[in-house]
């Protein structure tokens, strides 16, 4: 059978067996990575759907980050103090490459310090200064990060520079106490949780990251595990033509022993 | 290699030749006219809620149908394979019928006229 398999005609199909088999599972790795970006999305959403807490029900200052509190949507009424701002870099979003702009928010109820990453910017040099007044906050809570290491200072940049959101670090900068967490903006409302939006001033918001395993959609799953099985129906389809070829002319194998 | 696998092969059931047993083209033909039947209709189906998707802003259908039809069209393709390894189908024929197999209704009409050709040319092995 490999005599028949080698002949010009089975050996230039099989030229396009592997081109199709290659093209079918890039196809179903392709599926594969948006059945886990499909996963992350409702992940998210369906954490956005959850209804925003008051902060004092999520976290209290100096306490340790709550058990199943990241992404967690909180309430946090207070003022910005405009110069505790700074930047975080590197920072992707969506590909580009920019910074996170963190600012100091005095929570009234409790007096201590929030660390919110108000959005993302590509512009150092143009940053706006937070909301004054009071601010209602809706945000998504996360951990502290790890430390970094301190990326040079930005060309014309107004604010310091830092390599990761370190609220070990961020203590001895900000005065008063500090809530052990940090919150990604989703939206910041002047007054209380019923009063006007404000903008964002030229800052992206930071979509809050999905936290842990997300797992796969299973939709987009099957519909990898589908180009995967059409490769093996092509590898199939070569293998039965040559056996049939085999079969109806046999090539004479032993002669060449 | 050696004779002795050669002689098993002439002794197994395969059909050698050109002609498929009875009992086999039966099969095969009727698992393709199922799956012809069911492809056209699926596709059908695939097409309304797409432009419900698309046209009427509602995802739900096609989230439901899409998938579904996928495992379809995979079991009408294994038919068409099956189908036309058994009638010696050339690759050609048998990769255009996979492909009518992504359109609305064509599978039908494709079925109707496969079914007449084997008649006419097996029509011993198809009487019951």
């Amino acid at each position: 059978m490999l005599r028949t398999a080698l002949k010009p005609r089975w050996l230039g199909l099989f030229a396009v067996l592997v081109l199709v088999v290659l093209a079918f599972t890039r196809l179903g790795l392709w599926q594969l990575s948006v059945a886990q970006n499909e996963a992350r999305r409702t992940a998210a959403a369906d954490a956005a759907q959850r209804p925003a807490v008051p902060i004092a029900d999520a976290v209290a200052p100096h306490a340790p980050f709550p058990a199943g509190g990241a992404g967690r949507r909180v309430l946090a009424t207070g003022t910005y103090a405009a110069d505790g701002q700074f930047l975080v870099a590197p920072r992707r979003l969506d590909g580009v490459q920019g910074y996170w702009v963190v600012a100091p928010l005095r929570v009234q109820a409790t007096g201590a310090t929030l660390a919110v990453v108000r959005g993302f910017t590509r512009d150092p040099a143009g940053v706006p200064d937070p909301p004054r007044g009071v601010v209602t906050l809706t945000g998504a809570l996360a951990p502290g990060e790890s430390p970094a290491e301190q990326p040079g200072q930005a060309v014309g940049a107004s604010l310091p520079v830092r390599g990761a959101l370190d609220l070990a670090e961020v203590v001895n900068q900000w005065p008063g106490d500090l809530y052990n967490a940090f919150a990604f903006a989703v939206s910041e409302r002047s007054g209380g949780p019923a009063g006007p939006e404000t903008a964002a001033d030229g800052l992206t918001r930071v979509p809050p990251p999905p936290i842990g395993e997300t797992g796969l959609s299973w939709r987009n799953a099957a519909y990898a595990l589908q180009w995967w099985i059409f490769a093996a129906f092509a590898a199939y389809m070569w293998f039965r033509m040559v056996r049939d070829d085999h079969e109806r002319h046999p090539q004479r194998e032993e002669t060449d022993v | 290699m050696s004779g002795t696998r050669n002689e098993r092969k002439l002794m197994s059931d395969r059909p050698r030749t050109g002609t498929p047993s009875p009992e086999k083209l039966r099969r095969s033909l009727a698992f393709y006219k199922v799956m012809a039947l069911i492809a056209g209709t699926a596709v059908l189906i695939l097409a309304v809620v797409v432009i419900i998707r698309y046209g009427f802003g509602n995802p739900g259908p096609s989230k439901t149908w899409s998938p579904i039809h996928g495992w379809l069209y995979m079991l009408y393709a294994a038919s068409v394979i099956n189908l036309g390894f058994t009638l010696r189908w050339s690759l050609g024929r048998m990769v255009l019928t996979m492909l009518a197999g992504a359109l609305p209704v064509v599978p039908w009409f494709l079925e109707a006229r496969v079914v007449r050709e084997v008649k006419a040319e097996h029509a011993g092995s198809l009487e019951p």
